[in-house]
């Protein structure tokens, strides 16, 4: 088999033979040797286990009981041992030696005691300490003594020392005969020595032994580590199920379970003789039926491999089977390819080979079959060629000839008639004529080139649109019905067909087909000829759309170029140029006039012409509205349209002049020129040949005429909108000068220039109100110069031209003053006229409050203003009249700003002078003050001798009332300092309880004769206060004075309040005294300002400490109020912030 | 699914039932630092349980071996290299080696076996673990001081005054001169105090350092300074007829009378099972320090001679090895 053999072979298909036999195999196949496999496995496993558990529990017994015997030999050397001591005294040295060579010759005895039969040591050697006689000691009280004492010796529990390693004590008797004990051998056994006898036994090197004690601790294993670390073994599955059974004897079978590590183990014990150890093996399970698992990879290798020959045989055999058919199938897909001379070949003798004849035979039938299509076949394409040609050729031209020309050939190509012609009806659609043609013979060609509808067979057929098909027109009665001139029978032709050409909607030829001899057209070469037909029609369509197409774009482009040059330009003479070049390019008109309405609407005047001679237009440069034909279309707005105005009786009816026709031209269209509201005026086309205008034609034109009337509009517009933007410029310009200065005469000399270049004035004058007198004054003129124009300066309101406008508010225009008679009955000096001007306006310059001056305009022509010049200038006199009212307000309060200025430094330096004279009186005063108080003082202590009481009361008025000026004298100077803002806070943290306590003192001292009864309200712990201590103090000492001072008995509250969620502190005195009237609640707190009793006398004091007080607070951002009732009392509130 | 999966899954197969054996086989580096010459037979008895243990020299094993002699300056810079070089293990002999190697590798997972130091609290945490990257074996060294002297009693049982030779700035210093004095003054005995402070000095000063004037014999603790220069202190003190304690074997094998002493051969050995374990991937701090498994009372009789003692009978006796 070769590779491509190969690669089909392994080309698996759904559902295939070889597979399904493959599958099907393989399945029995592995039944059957994975029942064999699993059969065997698990019967090897069992026997297996069974082993390696009876192997484990061999083991575990001969350790054990080689411990137990080594166990054994250790007490009876201990035994030996006391045999040769009880022949020696107790504490003998040849004790201490033999105790000694105990050690050195077995190493598993580390330390050694010797007791006597009291329970004390004698003799007690170590292999590493040294035990002096004072250190042995009493141990009769102990296992090791009392249980060999009564005979039988003793092995203690395993323990460790602090180098981990385990240890048992031994203690045997030493007997002197068989009945007597005399002492007790005691004996540290290290159990190091075990290590090795568990160390040696090893599984497969993972399993291991352990020696375990009775609390599952190991004694040996074969890593020492593990021992040194005292681990403890009860996670072990078999060493619980060990320690579950203590004092048992028996091997436990060895099974699985849970290791150390909780790794799956197959385990055994085997207790340890009587000592309570057991010797567990544990070895993985994994490990220990690593023999099974081998076994079971083997037979599952097997199974594999089994499988694997089944497969390969079983494809062997699969093959054999499915070669033939392989073959059969090869032969029916190269059959089936189109190979129908291929034939199978295969020799099997079976079905196989039958079914491949029947293959053969029905390949050769397939063959004979196809051969006929085919011929048939062959013809229709060359026909649908053909046909294809001609279609592609409809496509690719929009000439009607080429594609003509191109039927006929292949008419001529695939049927060889002698003669073909296409006939095609004429514009009038009544004619048809030869429009291409083929002749095998010149002297048989056509002798009848035209054919009216309905004429003959030929025109029958393109008026009915039936085919005419005559195999033989010689014999055929029915062409002899039909033909009106015989042409073809006479000609010697025998078939004769006729077939029409169709577009969409209409017959639009026909073609003919001729041949010498009879002939019989089968129905496929018959629609052949109709198909072909046809596609000359569309062909025909295409070539009429296409020419109609070309005429409607050109039309459109010239309708695009005056569109364009109408946006482009607003001159109405480019645009009417454009729209003449047009016309005359894409029309057959030779001339054209326009028309436009004079602004009265009454005549029409020729704007432009062209084609026409001069003469003709200078003949034709006016019409009247309504008069003529153009006048007509202006009056009516409807178009005048004549084909030939030459024989056209209606054009001779409405012309006034006839004189277009004898200029000779013949046809005439006249059309309105339209705006949206009114007639602009007329265009005319005239024609020097007469055609057929149609409606097309008259829409193109109005749409010609329509552009004309938007240029001529956006010309009106524009010009329109260029005179706005010159008024509204002009309105800004003096604007913004009326609004630039407040100088009223640079202003009006600023404005008056403007309105004067702006309007073309020859002179401009402005006159401005002087309210004093009622007169107006010439305030500005321009140009400079003209002192005869100047030489009136002044006019009363009322008088004359200017004083008239001005009183009635209402501008006065002459534009002709010469002839104009209000001139000479309102001009008092006439001097406008004696200065040579014919134009005169003014206009009066207004304002809220009336008018305040006019405008004189002067023109040497006379000349009409419209009244958009008329508004424009009357606005700027608006302008010119907020500038004078500005101008006057800028100087009144400029004046008054001086007045101010001037009053408010005066007051200044007066204030200053005040303060000055106030803080150096209080100065100068308080030093002289302080002298008499201080000598008073003095003197009435006595220490200028005694005193009478009499001199003693003068003294006492004399200290009182010079406090009391010292008071005054000091709240002056504390209030002068405040004013001059020299006074400054010194804030300081401090608690609210001292300063308390200081206004206490000054209560006291106050109050020394218990005139009121003061309550203090001041709670415990409240906040620091950061503020100025002293002021505060100065504060309160000044409202317990003052409320000392009015209340003439009762009761003085003070009163301290944390106002919680504010941080201020809140302090009020409140007192039961005089009260104060509701009138003079908003006084109090003004300097020097006294209450009426206090003015009596009854109560002192100048009225400062209120004041001080107020301006201390506003100091230390305090707010203060007063409350009070005449008669009742009067309380003072005040806050504080906690710090300033 | 095609033949050739098939036969890709057959092959899947039955390399799963015949998993392959990995036959490549590292080569260790281990390092090992001895302090003196005294204990270069526990290295040779390291190596030798180590081929034992399938560690063939050259083969999946090399060694770095190192010898201090003595100096402790060169035993210093030593260790510096081991910890730089980062071998697969460092073996060390004494306290006074491994005690810088354990403070260089510290916090380092590089493991260094002990495998006769005579105090390894110094180092480890406690004797069930190490509680770091050290294990090793005990020499209780320390332990046998007290045997010792009461060995030298037993030598000279009405002795009275003993010489014993020591350099404070030994590693074992402090704790050897405890339990030196603590033995002395429990079996009753007047120390002398010696001090050099080197190998290189106790040489110069020999014979000023032993004399009879001194004491009725010499004590010398395990301090590798000492008996680096044990062949010069035993000269001296036979020359003074003076009974001489050594400290191991190789100090009787020079001239000292007598000791007991663990076999440092086979604390080697003891080592390299601790190495095979680490070398293939216990924890150091998970191996337990181990004891010497046996101690040997070793006399030299030409040193008695030679001073003129007769050996008691009960010592020859217990005499695990007699150097005639």
């Amino acid at each position: 088999m070769d590779w491509k053999g190969a690669r089909e072979l392994l080309t698996w298909r759904k559902g295939g033979i070889r597979r399904r036999l493959l599958w099907i195999g393989l399945l029995f196949l592995g039944i059957a040797l994975l029942g064999n496999t699993i059969a065997g496995t698990f019967y090897t496993r069992s026997q297996i286990r069974k082993a390696a558990a009876r192997l484990q529990v061999e083991v575990a017994l001969r350790v054990a009981n080689e411990i137990s015997a080594i166990i054994e030999r250790k007490k009876e050397r201990l035994f030996d041992l006391a045999v040769s001591l009880s022949v020696h005294r107790f504490g003998s040295d040849d004790q201490r030696l033999l105790a000694l060579l105990l050690l050195k010759n077995d190493r598993a005895f580390t330390e050694l005691a010797v007791l006597n039969e009291s329970g004390m040591e004698t003799t007690k050697v170590s292999e590493r300490r040294v035990y002096l006689p004072t250190e042995l000691a009493d141990r009769s009280e102990e296992d090791v003594f009392t249980r060999p004492i009564g005979g039988s010796p003793y092995i203690s529990p395993v323990y460790t020392t602090d180098k981990a390693e385990p240890y048992v004590t031994m203690a045997v008797p030493i007997n002197i005969g068989p009945r007597r004990t005399e002492g007790v051998i005691i004996a540290e056994v290290n159990l190091t020595f075990l290590w090795q006898i568990i160390g040696a036994v090893a599984f497969s090197g993972a399993g291991s032994a352990y020696l375990v004690d009775d609390q599952g601790n190991l004694i040996a294993h074969r890593d020492p580590s593990l021992v040194l670390k005292r681990t403890n073994l009860t996670d072990h599955f078999k060493v619980r199920e060990f320690l579950r059974n203590p004092g048992t004897r028996d091997v436990a079978p060895a099974a699985e379970g849970a290791g150390i590590m909780g790794r799956r183990v197959l385990s055994t014990y085997a207790p340890v003789g009587a000592l309570g150890w057991a010797v567990v093996i544990s070895e993985p399970a994994d490990v220990a039926l690593a023999d099974l698992n081998r076994m079971e990879r083997y037979a599952l290798a097997l199974l594999v491999i089994g499988l694997a020959i089944g497969s390969v045989v079983i494809v062997w055999a699969g093959n054999r089977i499915t070669e033939p058919i392989r073959e059969l199938h090869r032969g029916a897909q190269v059959i089936g390819q189109g190979n129908l001379d291929h034939r199978v070949a295969i020799r099997t003798g079976d079905e196989i080979e039958e079914l491949a004849q029947e293959f053969n035979s029905m390949a050769a039938e397939l063959g004979n079959s196809y051969a006929t299509l085919e011929n048939r076949v062959e013809q229709r394409t060359r026909h649908l060629a053909a046909l294809y040609d001609i279609t592609n050729s409809v496509n690719q031209s929009l000439d009607l000839d080429p594609v003509l020309e191109e039927v006929i050939k292949k008419i001529t190509g695939i049927f060889q008639f002698d003669a073909t012609r296409i006939f095609l009806f004429d514009k009038s659609m009544e004619e048809l004529s030869l429009r291409a043609s083929f002749e095998t013979d010149p002297k048989l060609f056509a002798r009848a080139t035209r054919f009216r509808r309905g004429q003959g067979i030929i025109g029958k057929v393109a008026e009915t649109g039936e085919s005419a098909v005559f195999e033989d027109v010689l014999t055929d009665p029915a062409y002899q019905a039909l033909s009106s001139s015989r042409a073809a029978k006479e000609s010697g032709y025998s078939f004769f067909a006729v077939f029409p050409v169709r577009t969409k909607l209409k017959i639009v030829g026909v073609v003919i087909c001729i041949a010498k001899q009879p002939r019989r057209l089968s129905a496929d070469a018959i629609q052949l000829l109709a198909s072909m037909a046809d596609q000359i029609g569309v062909a025909t369509e295409k070539a009429n759309l296409f020419e109609e197409t070309v005429t409607r774009a050109k039309e459109l482009s010239a309708l695009y170029d005056v569109t364009a040059a109408v946006n482009q330009s607003l001159d109405p003479d480019v645009v009417l140029r454009e729209v003449f070049r047009k016309v005359l390019e894409i029309t057959g008109f030779d001339g054209t006039r326009v028309y436009l309405l004079d602004p009265d609407g009454k005549e029409l005047r020729l704007r432009m012409h062209h084609g026409i001679s001069e003469e003709f237009a200078a003949q034709t440069a006016t019409d009247r509205l309504g008069v003529g034909i153009t006048g007509a279309v202006a009056a009516t707005g409807e178009p005048a349209i004549f084909e030939d105005i030459q024989s056209d009786p209606a054009y001779l009816a409405q012309a006034s002049r006839s004189l277009a026709r004898q200029e000779g031209f013949r046809s005439y269209v006249s059309l309105p020129l339209k705006s949206k509201t009114q007639t602009l005026g007329v265009i005319n086309f005239l024609g020097r040949n007469a055609s057929r205008i149609l409606p097309k034609d008259v829409a193109l034109l109005t749409s010609m005429a329509n552009q004309i009337s938007v240029a001529m509009e956006n010309a009106s517009l524009f010009e329109q909108a260029v005179r706005r933007a010159r008024e509204v410029s002009a309105l800004y310009d003096v604007t913004v000068t009326a609004s630039h200065s407040l100088d009223l005469d640079t202003l009006l000399q600023a404005v008056i220039e403007k309105i004067t270049d702006i309007f073309h004035f020859d002179t401009t004058r402005i006159f401005v109100l002087r309210q004093e007198t009622n007169e107006l004054h010439l305030r500005a003129h321009y140009p400079p110069g003209r002192a005869d124009v100047d030489r009136v300066r002044v006019f009363r309101v009322g008088e004359s031209i200017v004083g008239k406008a001005a009183e009635t508010g209402e501008p006065i225009i002459f534009e002709d003053l010469v002839s104009d008679p209000r001139y000479r009955e309102l001009s008092t000096t006439k001097n406008t006229q004696t200065t040579g001007f014919r134009f005169l306006a003014v206009f009066p310059i207004k304002t809220k409050r009336g008018s305040v001056g006019a405008i004189l305009c002067n023109g040497r022509a006379a000349r009409r203003l419209t009244p958009g010049e008329i508004q424009l200038i009357s606005s700027m006199a608006g302008q010119i009249g907020v500038a004078v009212e500005n101008a006057k307000l800028f100087n009144e309060t400029r004046m008054k700003s001086l007045e101010l200025a001037n009053a408010n430094r005066q007051l200044q330096e007066a204030n200053r002078a005040k303060a000055d004279f106030l803080a150096s009186m209080s100065h100068e005063l308080r030093t002289p003050l302080n002298v008499i108080i201080g000598n008073a003082d003095l003197c009435r202590d006595g220490l200028f001798g005694e005193l009478t009481d009499k001199q003693r009361d003068s003294l006492d008025k004399i200290l009182r009332y010079s406090r009391v000026l010292l008071k005054l004298i000091s709240d002056v100077l504390t209030l002068t300092k405040i004013d001059a803002t020299k006074m400054s806070l010194d804030p300081s943290t401090f608690e609210v309880s001292e300063v308390i306590v200081h206004v206490q003192n000054y209560a006291d001292q106050l109050d020394h004769n218990s005139r009121v009864r003061f309550v203090w309200d001041v709670p415990p712990n409240l906040r620091s206060l950061t503020t100025d201590a002293l002021k505060l103090e100065e504060i309160l000492q000044n409202l317990i004075g003052n409320a000392f001072k009015f209340t003439p008995k009762g009761s003085i509250e003070v009163r301290v309040r944390d106002l919680n969620g504010r941080d201020r502190i809140e302090f009020s005195v409140a007192d039961t005294g005089i009260g104060i009237e509701a009138v003079d609640l908003d006084k109090i707190f003004e300097e020097f300002h006294q209450l009426e009793d206090a003015h009596t006398g009854t109560y002192s004091g100048v009225g400062l400490g209120l004041s001080i007080v107020k301006k201390y607070l506003e100091l230390m951002q305090g707010e203060i109020r007063v409350e009070s009732r005449p008669g009742v009392g009067t309380t003072f509130t005040f806050t504080l912030p906690y710090a300033v | 699914m095609t033949p050739r999966r098939c036969a890709l899954a057959l092959m899947g197969v039955l390399a799963l039932c015949f998993p392959p054996v990995s036959d490549a086989q590292k080569v260790y580096r281990i390092s090992a630092l001895v302090a003196s010459d005294l204990f270069v037979p526990a290295f040779e008895g390291f190596k030798k349980k180590m081929t034992e243990l399938g560690y063939v020299e050259r083969r999946n094993v090399n060694y770095d071996f190192h010898n201090a002699k003595g100096h402790q300056d060169t035993l210093n810079k030593l260790a510096q290299k081991l910890a730089q070089d980062k071998p697969d293990l460092i073996v060390t002999s004494s306290t006074s080696v491994t005690i810088p190697v354990a403070k260089l590798t510290e916090g380092t997972n590089l493991p260094v076996i002990f495998v006769s130091a005579s105090d390894p609290l110094r180092f480890v945490k406690s004797y069930a673990s190490s509680g770091n990257n050290l294990t090793g074996i005990s020499n209780s060294s320390l332990d046998l001081i007290e045997k010792r002297m009461e060995l030298l009693k037993e030598f000279v049982p009405g002795i009275k005054r003993v010489i014993v030779l020591e350099v404070p700035s030994g590693t074992n210093y402090e704790i050897s001169h405890r339990l030196i004095w603590e033995a002395g003054k429990k079996l009753g005995v007047d120390l002398t105090e010696v001090h050099a402070a080197g190998h290189e000095e106790i040489k110069s000063k020999i014979s000023a350092l032993i004399t009879r004037k001194l004491g009725e014999a010499v004590f010398t603790p395990p301090d590798v300074l000492v008996t680096a220069a044990i062949e010069e202190i035993a000269r001296q003190a036979i020359k003074e007829k003076l009974p001489l304690i050594g400290t191991n074997i190789d100090t009787i094998k020079k001239g000292a009378l007598a000791t007991y002493t663990a076999d440092y051969f086979e604390l080697g050995q003891q080592g390299a099972i601790m190495a095979n374990k680490v070398l293939k991937g216990a924890k150091p701090a998970d191996l337990p320090i181990e004891q010497p498994s046996r101690l040997n009372l070793v006399i030299n009789l030409k040193t008695a001679k030679a001073i003129g003692l007769k050996v008691p009978k009960e010592i020859l006796l217990r005499a695990d090895e007699v150097i005639e």
